[in-house]
């Protein structure tokens, strides 16, 4: 079954958890392959199974992971360890892709968040362009659901 | 009064005890457990007043956790914090022997009402 959930709504969950976690403002931007800053990507996946199967990606750009995970530690962004970053995404993917849960119909099961680290923007899978795009703090988040 | 805090997230047990200090519990011993099990092993030794768990964690899920600790604790006040925010799970959390849930992202206020609530301390 299709997942029936408008992007309006995936905006809403991403722009609600950045604000209430990280205090930060998400915009939604049209998708800029030409970017400089959206080299790459810390990519986090969640995966949802039953009714609806399928995976919520969450990809932020190196520096603002590394902004995300310092506030959400409550460091200095300079302070901050990979071991941190990968958790971070790891949590706010995992925030993201449970509240996308709840849209879904029927009985789904959430996996727990998978962090694949810094991924080149060529080997993003779903490819970005097949991604929400946000700019927030200078950096890109990229946020995708992609049915299976 | 002393609270154990079960996430598998480092940084969402951060936020979540960092949230306390706002809070009914501000000025609670907090203990911290990374897993299901630790928090179980945690709540063995100890002497909790309020547990505050996870729901999806790898291995020993929150549903799980707090099972066990029904099988041995009635009294102690478990609160869950999760992303899971249908009614249906919801209402398997608290027939399961969870007091109280905070669906994430949460506020302070938010966790503050359901601490009350759970404690029977008037708003």
């Amino acid at each position: 079954m299709k997942a029936d959930v408008a992007p309006a709504k995936l905006n809403e969950i991403a722009e609600k958890v950045w604000s209430m976690v990280l205090g930060l403002k998400l915009s939604p931007v049209a998708c800029d392959p030409a970017r400089t800053e959206a080299r790459a990507f810390v990519l986090g996946k969640i995966t949802i199974s039953g009714n609806w199967t399928g995976s919520v990606t969450l990809g932020c750009t190196p520096t603002l992971a590394r902004d995300a995970a310092a506030a959400m530690f409550g460091k200095e962004p300079g302070e901050t360890e990979p071991d941190e970053i990968r958790d971070a995404l790891g949590e706010l993917t995992n925030m993201v892709g449970g509240n996308f849960k709840t849209l879904l119909k029927g009985e789904c099961r959430l996996s727990v968040p998978n962090v694949m680290g810094t991924v080149p923007y060529g080997e993003v899978v779903p490819p970005p362009r097949e991604h929400l795009w946000f700019e927030c703090a200078g950096g890109v988040v990229i946020l995708s659901v992609l049915e299976e | 009064m002393n609270v154990l805090v079960v996430d598998d997230s480092a940084a969402m047990r951060k936020i979540i005890i960092s949230a306390l200090g706002k809070t009914e519990l501000r000025g609670a011993r907090t203990i911290e457990a990374a897993t299901g099990k630790e928090g179980l092993d945690k709540f063995l030794d100890g002497n909790f007043g309020v547990i505050l768990s996870d729901w999806n964690m790898p291995e020993m899920d929150g549903i799980e956790f707090v099972t066990r600790v029904r099988k041995v604790d009635r009294r102690v006040k478990i609160i869950m914090i999760t992303t899971e925010g249908t009614m249906g799970k919801l209402e398997s959390a608290l027939d399961g022997g969870v007091d109280e849930y905070v669906v994430k992202p949460f506020t302070h206020e938010t966790l503050d009402r359901k601490i009350k609530k759970v404690l029977g301390v008037k708003a």
